[in-house]
C-alpha cells in the first residue's frame, strides 16, 4: 500500500522506510508536521505512520497534524484515513485524540523491532481495525479483572461502537436509540467496568477494555 | 523526621553548680590555663596592635588563629567562615574582644594569682620568721597555726574566685571567636541561593544528558533494530541467516530496553512533555506492582510546576516504588499527588514489610537522604514513615508550590515545611 511516513530523526526515517519498502509498500517519507499535511494532500495514502514529536515545535506536532488530516477527512464525508502513531511512551491523552475518528493504531516505538507484528498491525489498521499496543492497554488497565463479560448485549454493542470512535450522538443514530438511552448505556458500561465518574480517560479505558476482551483486536 | 541542624554550642561546657565539683573539673583547669595564656599575651598583643596598626588585618588574623586554638582547647570546635576573607568587621570585633578579655585576664591574674601564691607562701615563711606578724583587719597574730589557717583559707577563697573568673574570661573569649566566625545572614542567604542554583543546574544537566542519550545512542540503536528487521525480511529465503539475525535482534532490543531504563531514571521524556501526573502514571505502569495514582488538586491551584520540583517529585515516586518492590516485597503501591496553593506534595504508600531500622536511618546514604537534601534545598522536606493507609512504608515529600514562597529574605528553612494534610485526601477517596 501507499504509506506516508513522518519521522524527524533521519536515522529512524531511513530505517523505517527501508523496512516498509522491503515489505513491499510504497513509502513517502517526510520529516515534519507541515510536510506531513502536504504529503497527505498530494499522495492520498492508504495509511499514515507518524511519530508524535516532531518539528516545528518538537511537542506533539505529529499527532496534531494527523488529527487535523483525519478531522478534515471525516468532515468531507469520506472514510477515515487510517493512521498509526508511534509513541515514545504511554500517554492516555494521545489515545483520546485518536479515538475520535476510529481506525487507528497506537504503538510504542520499541514495538517496531518485532517486524512481523509491526507489519501485521499496519495492515490491520489499514483494513479499518484499531490496534493499541499491548503495553499501553496493560498500563491503562492495570491488573483489573475484565468487566466486559458482565455487560449486556446492548451495552457491548454500544462499547464496540465507542471503540470505533463514534460519539454518543453517532451511536444513537446507528442503533436507533434515544440520546438518553445511549448515555444511560454508556454510564452503565463505565460503572460495570469500574471507572469512577471523575476519570478523565474512562472512555479510552472502556475502549481498551473492549479491545483487550475482543479477540484479534489489539497489538 | 526533619530535625533542624543542631544548635552549635558557643560557650564551653563543663560548668558545675557544686563549687567543689567545679574546682575539680578538668574544664575549669583548662579555663584557668587558657586565661593564664591570655594574660601572658595581653601586653604583647596590645603593643603589636598599636605598633603594627597599619597591619591590623595581620594582627586580627593572628588573634583569630589564637582564638580558634583556645576554643579547640576548651572543646568548642570552630567552623571557619569562608576562606579568603582577609579582613572584615567581624575580625576587627574579634580582635577588640580578645584584647579587652586578655587585658582583663592580665589584671585578674596579676591580682588573683599573686594573692593566691603569696597567701600560700606566707605561712611557710612564718615558720622560719617567728617575728612575722600576720594582720587581718583588727586581728593580728604570729601564732603559726593561726597564720597557716588564715593564709591557706584565704588562698582557697581566692583560688575559687580565680577559677570562676577564669571560667568567665575563657568562656567569653571562646564565645567571641565562635560568634565572629558564625556565618552571617548574608552568608546564609548566599548559601541558600547557591543551593537553589546548584539544584537547578543539576536538573538542566540531567535533561541535557537525557537529550544526548536520546538523540544519540537511542537513535542509533533504534535504527539498528530496523536494519536487522529489514535484513530479516530480505533473508526470508535464507534459513541459515535466521538464527544470527534473531540473536542480533534480541541484543538490540535488550540494549534499547536497558537504555530506556537509564533514561527513565535520569529525566523521563514524558515528564518534560506531558507533566508530572502522566509521568507518574507511566512510572507506576512500569513498576510491575499493583497500584493507583490519586491526584488531588485544591481549587485555585494549578498543576503547573517548574522542572526542578517536578523532577524531584518524580524521583521521590521512583524511590518509593523501588523501596517498596526491592526492599519491602510490596504487592501494592499507591501514589498520591496533591497540589495546593502553598505546597505540592507526593505520598507513596506500600503494603510491604514496612520500615526496617536501616531504612529509617536517614544517614545511611540511601535515596531517602538524598531526596531530603534536595527537598530542603527547595525549602521543602521529605520523610520515610509508617503507612497508615496500606500498613507498609510511606515515603512523602512536600515542596513549596513556588520558589517565591521560600520565605522573606534572610529567613532560612530548616525543613519545617507544612506537612500536606492527607486526611482530606483519604476522605475524598
Amino acid at each position: 500500500m501507499r504509506i506516508v511516513l513522518a519521522e524527524d530523526s533521519a536515522l529512524l526515517r531511513a530505517g523505517l522506510a527501508q523496512l516498509l519498502e522491503a515489505a513491499g509498500h510504497v513509502v513517502v517519507a517526510v520529516s515534519d508536521a507541515p510536510e506531513l499535511i502536504a504529503a497527505c494532500a498530494e499522495h492520498s495514502p492508504d495509511l499514515i505512520v507518524s511519530d508524535v514529536r516532531m518539528p516545528p515545535n518538537m511537542a506533539d506536532d505529529g499527532l496534531a497534524a494527523v488529527h487535523t488530516i483525519r478531522r478534515e477527512r471525516s468532515a468531507s464525508g469520506e472514510d477515515a484515513l487510517p493512521a498509526v502513531i508511534l509513541s515514545q511512551y504511554v500517554a492516555a491523552a494521545y489515545l483520546d485524540t485518536l479515538l475520535e475518528h476510529g481506525s487507528f493504531g497506537y504503538l510504542l516505538k520499541e514495538r517496531v523491532g518485532d517486524v512481523r507484528d509491526f507489519l501485521a498491525s499496519l495492515e490491520a489498521v489499514a483494513r479499518g481495525e484499531t490496534v493499541v499496543d499491548p503495553d499501553v492497554v496493560k498500563t491503562l488497565l492495570r491488573n483489573r479483572t475484565s468487566g466486559v463479560a458482565a455487560l449486556t448485549a446492548r451495552e457491548q454493542e454500544v462499547l464496540a461502537l465507542m471503540a470505533e470512535g463514534l460519539s454518543n450522538s453517532q451511536i444513537s443514530e446507528r442503533l436507533f436509540l434515544s440520546a438518553g438511552a445511549v448515555s444511560k448505556h454508556v454510564a452503565a458500561v463505565f460503572r460495570k467496568l469500574g471507572f469512577a465518574p471523575d476519570d478523565e480517560n474512562r472512555r479510552v479505558r472502556a475502549v481498551l477494555e473492549w479491545l483487550r476482551h475482543a479477540p484479534g483486536q489489539s497489538g | 523526621m526533619d530535625r533542624p541542624p543542631e544548635h552549635r554550642a558557643r560557650w564551653p561546657r563543663g560548668f558545675r553548680h557544686n563549687p567543689l565539683r567545679f574546682i575539680l573539673a578538668a574544664a575549669t583547669w583548662r579555663a584557668m590555663a587558657w586565661t593564664f595564656v591570655l594574660a601572658v599575651i595581653a601586653l604583647p598583643l596590645l603593643i603589636a596592635s598599636i605598633v603594627l596598626l597599619p597591619w591590623l588585618p595581620l594582627v586580627a588574623r593572628i588573634a583569630d588563629e589564637l582564638g580558634a586554638t583556645g576554643a579547640r582547647w576548651m572543646g568548642v570546635p570552630i567552623r571557619r567562615r569562608r576562606a579568603g576573607r582577609w579582613f572584615d568587621w567581624q575580625k576587627f570585633v574579634h580582635l577588640a574582644c580578645q584584647l579587652v578579655l586578655s587585658l582583663l585576664a592580665f589584671v585578674i591574674e596579676a591580682i588573683g594569682a599573686t594573692a593566691v601564691v603569696s597567701l600560700l607562701v606566707i605561712p611557710v615563711i612564718s615558720l622560719f620568721r617567728s617575728d612575722l606578724e600576720f594582720t587581718l583587719g583588727w586581728w593580728t597574730t604570729s601564732w603559726f597555726p593561726g597564720v597557716l589557717a588564715a593564709g591557706w583559707g584565704f588562698a582557697i577563697v581566692f583560688l575559687f574566685a580565680l577559677a570562676y573568673l577564669s571560667w568567665l574570661i575563657a568562656g567569653a573569649a571562646v564565645y567571641s571567636t565562635s560568634a565572629t566566625n558564625a556565618p552571617t545572614r548574608e552568608d546564609l542567604l548566599r548559601l541558600e541561593e547557591s543551593r537553589a542554583v546548584l539544584i537547578d543546574a543539576f536538573t538542566g544537566e540531567r535533561s541535557r544528558i537525557e537529550r544526548e542519550l536520546h538523540d544519540g545512542v537511542q537513535q542509533y540503536l533504534s535504527a539498528l533494530q530496523l536494519n536487522i528487521a529489514t535484513a530479516e525480511l530480505k533473508a526470508a529465503d535464507a534459513p541459515e541467516l535466521a538464527e544470527p539475525l534473531e540473536q542480533a535482534k534480541l541484543n538490540a532490543r535488550s540494549a534499547l530496553e536497558a537504555l530506556r531504563q537509564v533514561i527513565r531514571g535520569i529525566y523521563p521524556q514524558v515528564l518534560a512533555d506531558r507533566g508530572l501526573v502522566e509521568a507518574l502514571g507511566e512510572l507506576l505502569a512500569h513498576s510491575g506492582v499493583d497500584g493507583e495514582l490519586h491526584t488531588d488538586i485544591e481549587p485555585g491551584s494549578g498543576t503547573a510546576i517548574s522542572a526542578t520540583p517536578a523532577l524531584l517529585l518524580y524521583h521521590c515516586a521512583a524511590e518509593g516504588l523501588t523501596n517498596a518492590v526491592r526492599h519491602g516485597g510490596a504487592e501494592r503501591v499507591d501514589i498520591a499527588v496533591r497540589f495546593s496553593r502553598s505546597t505540592v506534595g507526593i505520598r507513596v504508600d506500600d503494603d510491604g514489610a514496612g520500615l526496617s531500622e536501616a531504612s529509617l536511618d536517614a544517614n545511611s546514604g540511601t535515596g531517602v537522604a538524598g531526596l531530603r537534601e534536595r527537598a530542603s534545598a527547595l525549602g521543602g522536606n521529605a520523610a520515610l514513615e509508617w503507612s497508615s493507609r496500606l500498613g507498609g512504608a510511606r515515603l512523602r515529600l512536600e515542596l513549596p508550590a513556588s520558589r517565591e514562597l521560600r520565605g522573606e529574605a534572610g529567613t532560612t528553612y530548616s525543613g519545617s515545611g507544612t506537612a500536606v494534610d492527607v486526611h482530606r485526601l483519604e476522605e475524598a477517596e
